[in-house]
């Protein structure tokens, strides 16, 4: 189990679990459709910040908030 | 059945709800804030057989999970306003998304339509959504839209009258245990399932059924609700929605490789950018000239006639013609401009791109202790401060919009660019040199600012990012131009107000005594007693501190109150005019303009960049005299950085108050003072 910010981009994971989703932040990912159990895709990093794809919804978000989104291959 | 009909637009943002809302409301759409907070409110009422619609637009958002100030809203409307119906803007695409907020905006009971918005997106990417079974298991009226092209949105108030007419309570079902709960507490306390919801995660009431829940479940109330609504959303989803054969390739992420690389997106940003300033500027240029000609020639040689024709007095003929038309007439002249950078505004927060130059800037925005979308207002700045302040609505907080608004004035836009162009190819070899030394000066006092903003009085850090990224867009420009109206109509709403008064103010100070030169009104008398002020950074002319005055409504007015000032104004005389063949000029101007405006547009050169030289050379002779190079530069970093537009501070007073607008005039000030000082006194230490 890794989280989402190491994974390489391009490729496809799939979303373990979501730790800290007591923030407001980690809430809104999750209101977002970034769930457990669902498929995303690392499209790029750029600085801080990450751009992940799930389904059909882009988002960026930065590392740090990546950190709480376990994954695996 | 009632004839008023209040109905609360609700969907996640980027579905394509401002669109429709546009398409339904056209030009009575109103845009506000909503009470007490920096979130924009839209709302409008439509008639429609009959009946008096009554349109709100709730924030977009995922949940209704009080997460920001967003969902907060959206949760009082609908709890204390109860809205008669709820129209629920759902994404095609996007559905398996959306159901999770319209799992939550059934539990109100409240007559439900969901809007199927982008199905011609959908199709393409082969999915088949089935909504006559959406329609019966949820008992709501469900319409499909293309939003964009306007397909299908004429069903949306007659779904709404028929909902209501039908009076169709929405369903939803959660799993036996908690439903039989549920049921149990909207039979015994006539609440909706929304109410008994709240009363089984927090009511001390229930805690017994609470606590046996919870154990059985092995967690918290709120999150086996939240568990619910997903299973319920999931369901439907997977009811109702099919996927044929492989989707079609996504374009947006084809366009993302370039836009979103970082070497790649940045140049594209800079091409963008320079195309949208090249496109204000020249397209809104050759309309500045026709507006002033419409204004000053036209309506002005009007009204004077008017007033000849009655035996008006002469002092009220200059009244008309110098406080109401030349005055508010002034700052009207900045209606094209302000109208042209909306309209590219909007076009490209429509198309989607805007969230992508949040991203690329975010990077350096990020070491300010910004948000990368902070940039975009910043960057509109340069075009006018106007509409760079109201773009600054996007800010999540009132802190985060108190910064980015301090930081706008600061950077340099037109108005000031003609005064620089003046002074300094009157006074320097190099102009070019001298003028983008002027704009990097205000950049950094807008950073500075920023810095200290953060470092002192608002030190929550914006730390993290999340924004989604949505599919690229064609916008339709009606709706874009509804837009553009809409915030165009407020500015003119201004200038009939704020500006209206301020301006007769000024001419009040200008006039005072009534018949007598400029040099012993009041403005001159102020003017005067500023001397000891100005004279530390080079302004030791009563002439030049009483240019400052008129300045105010617009920094540009200054070298025409300079004009009027240096050379001792004459009495004016009026005579009537034919106004005829101004009237056909003024018609022919039209087409001349839109023509210039296209044709510029189309030009390689940059016409703002273009130093004007058509000033009456008297004037610059008499200017020659009066300043030096440093006190001309000084002079220059005065103008720069005081606040001195009355259509700025107009705009800011509206967006965070009078007060806040008040306090950073004055420090904008100091700051300008402080800084000619420094850069004047230092000049002359090296002579």
């Amino acid at each position: 189990m890794e989280c989402m910010g190491n994974v390489k981009t391009g490729s496809e994971v799939e979303i373990v679990e979501i730790t800290n989703n007591n923030s407001p932040l980690v809430k809104r990912l999750e209101a977002m459709g970034i769930k457990k159990g669902k498929k995303v895709k690392l499209l790029m990093k750029s600085g801080r910040n990450l751009v992940i794809k799930i389904n059909s919804l882009r988002v960026v978000l930065d590392k740090k908030l990546a950190e709480y989104i376990k994954v695996k291959g | 059945m009632q004839s008023l009909i209040k109905v609360a637009f609700a969907g996640n943002p980027n579905v394509g709800k401002t669109t429709i809302i546009n398409r339904l409301a056209g030009l009575n759409l109103k845009v506000g804030n909503w009470p007490g907070t920096t979130v924009e409110k839209k709302e409008a009422t439509v008639k429609f057989s009959g009946y008096t619609i009554k349109i709100v637009d709730l924030p977009g958002i995922y949940t209704l999970e009080p997460l920001s100030e967003d969902e907060k809203i959206a949760v009082d409307f609908l709890k204390k306003e109860k809205p008669d119906v709820i129209v629920n803007i759902v994404e095609a695409t996007n559905l398996e998304r959306s159901l999770n907020l319209t799992t939550e905006l059934l539990e109100f009971e409240i007559p439900t339509v969901i809007v199927l918005n982008m199905i011609d997106e959908a199709e393409k990417m082969g999915i088949e959504i089935d909504t006559e079974k959406i329609a019966e298991l949820l008992n709501i009226n469900i319409v499909k839209t293309i939003g964009n092209k306007g397909k299908g949105v004429h069903n949306i108030l007659p779904a709404i009258i028929d909902v209501i007419s039908k009076d169709k309570k929405p369903k939803v079902t959660y799993s036996d245990e908690l439903q039989r709960v549920i049921d149990k507490i909207k039979l015994e306390e006539n609440k909706t399932t929304r109410e008994a919801i709240e009363l089984i995660i927090s009511s001390e009431r229930y805690r017994e059924i609470r606590e046996k829940f919870e154990k059985l479940y092995g967690k918290n109330m709120e999150d086996i609700i939240k568990d619910e609504r997903y299973a319920f959303a999931n369901g439907l989803f997977h009811e109702v929605f099919k996927r044929k054969g492989e989707h079609a390739r996504d374009i947006t992420d084809t366009i993302d490789k370039i836009i979103l690389h970082p070497f790649m997106g940045i140049l594209s940003l800079v091409v963008i950018v320079f195309l949208m300033f090249k496109i204000a500027f020249d397209f809104s240029t050759p309309f500045v000239d026709w507006v002033d000609f419409a204004i000053n020639e036209f309506i002005g040689a009007l009204v004077i006639n008017i007033l000849l024709s009655i035996n008006a007095p002469h002092w009220l003929i200059d009244f008309f013609s110098e406080a109401v038309i030349g005055g508010v007439g002034f700052v009207l002249t900045f209606v094209p401009l302000i109208g042209v950078i909306y309209f590219l505004l909007t076009y490209l927060e429509m198309s989607g791109y805007l969230p992508r130059i949040a991203f690329l800037a975010d990077r350096i925005m990020h070491k300010l202790g910004l948000h990368g979308k902070h940039v975009i207002p910043i960057m509109l700045a340069f075009g006018c401060n106007v509409p760079a302040i109201v773009a600054t609505r996007t800010a999540t907080s009132l802190k985060e919009k108190l910064i980015v608004i301090s930081m706008i004035p600061f950077m340099s836009c037109p108005a000031r660019l003609v005064v620089f162009s003046f002074f300094a190819v009157l006074f320097f070899d190099k102009p070019a040199l001298v003028i983008a030394s002027l704009y990097l000066t205000g950049i950094l006092i807008g950073i500075i600012t920023a810095l200290i903003l953060r470092k002192f009085f608002f030190k929550e850090a914006i730390t993290h990012f999340v924004m989604e990224l949505p599919p690229y867009r064609f916008p339709p420009i009606s709706s874009v131009l509804t837009i553009v109206w809409i915030h165009v109509k407020d500015f003119l709403y201004r200038a009939g107000t704020l500006i209206f008064g301020t301006s007769i103010l000024i001419w009040l100070l200008i006039n005072i005594p009534p018949g007598k030169d400029i040099s012993e009104s009041v403005a001159s008398k102020i003017g005067r007693s500023l001397v000891p002020i100005f004279s530390p950074i080079g302004i030791d002319d009563w002439k030049a501190t009483t240019s400052l005055i008129p300045a105010f409504l617009a920094r540009e007015v200054v070298i025409g109150s300079m004009g009027t000032i240096y050379s001792g104004e004459e009495e004016k005389k009026y005579e009537k005019e034919d106004l005829s063949h101004k009237g056909i000029e003024l018609i022919k101007g039209f087409g001349n303009a839109l023509k210039d405006g296209i044709m510029g547009v189309f030009s390689p050169s940059l016409s703002i960049a273009e130093v004007e030289d058509e000033e009456d050379n008297s004037l610059k002779n008499v200017i020659r005299k009066s300043f030096t190079p440093l006190s001309a530069f000084s002079f220059m970093i005065f103008i720069l950085i005081y606040t001195s537009c009355l259509g700025t501070v107009a705009t800011m007073s509206r967006e965070i108050g009078i007060k806040y607008s008040l306090i950073f005039l004055a420090y904008s000030f100091v700051v300008a003072w402080s800084v000619a000082f420094l850069i004047y006194q230092g000049g002359k230490l090296i002579g």
